[in-house]
């Protein structure tokens, strides 16, 4: 694959990357944006190694993710901060680069109160709309994990919107 | 009741707005622009060095144990017949190592 062909690969697909970062970020422009450029560089630096065994947008994808997961152990490594004081901190770092409208939408609400993993396996499959294989070469997570974490998700948001609701 | 399809469809309705998407594309074409091709000859020559010092490894190996069989076969045949031979391989086999 050369340059153009890899130019012109990754344009068809950025706009799916950045939402999947955009959601996980909870709504945070730069840093998505970030996260969405390095991912791109380091896929392009090692597309001679790219066997082709999945998608180029599943390989991309799972750099992504682990692009994601790493940023944020770094953050909370580097920004120790008291337990009671997560959601608070959390919350003023979206807001300040965040399209305030998708932030307060209920369900995205709910989605941002799942665990990291959950919290990507539901994007995946409900926004990306990925399969559960897809996912399964995206996450490294086992396929029935993916369905039980699939399931066990469905009934957190029911109860976290029916919670907000009354 | 919260059905698959209306999570994917309500999420899909108020999914977050993107940046300007050109913007970052110029942003991130300018960048691999600035980067080396990935299949340049810089790493194929990285790639032949690894694979010559891989094989070196492979032939000392080799060379000393030819040497230390050899060291000891001169020894174990001059053993208790000449003692002066038996030094002089000693020392020659020593200096080796």
């Amino acid at each position: 694959m050369d340059k153009q062909q890899f130019i012109s690969a990754i344009g068809g697909m950025q706009e799916s990357l950045r939402r999947f970062l955009l959601v996980l970020t909870r709504g945070d422009n730069e840093l998505a944006n970030d996260l969405a450029q390095e991912t791109i560089l380091k896929a392009y630096l090692h597309c001679a190694t790219f066997e082709g065994r999945s998608a180029l947008q599943t390989w991309i994808f799972r750099i992504a993710y682990n692009k994601y997961l790493n940023e944020q152990n770094t953050y909370w490594q580097t920004h120790r901060v008291a337990v009671e004081n997560y959601d608070a901190v959390d919350t003023q770092m979206a807001d300040e680069n965040a399209d305030i409208q998708f932030i307060y939408e209920p369900l995205y609400q709910a989605i941002d109160q799942l665990p990291k993993k959950e919290k990507a396996v539901v994007i995946l499959y409900y926004l990306e709309e990925k399969g559960i294989r897809e996912i399964h070469q995206i996450t490294q997570l086992s396929e029935a994990n993916i369905t039980i974490m699939l399931y066990r998700a469905r009934k957190k948001l029911k109860t976290i919107l029916t919670y907000a609701n009354n | 009741m919260l059905t698959t399809n209306k999570i994917k469809s309500r999420l899909r309705a108020n999914a977050p707005k993107l940046d300007d998407s050109e913007l970052f594309m110029n942003d991130t074409i300018r960048q691999i622009n600035l980067l080396p091709s990935p299949n340049s000859e810089l790493q194929e020559c990285l790639q032949r060095y690894n694979l010559l010092e891989r094989l070196s490894f492979h032939l000392d190996a080799v060379r000393w144990v030819l040497l230390g069989g050899s060291g000891s076969a001169i020894l174990g045949y001059f053993m208790f017949t000449n003692y002066e031979v038996i030094l002089s391989s000693l020392i020659g086999f020593l200096q080796i190592l």
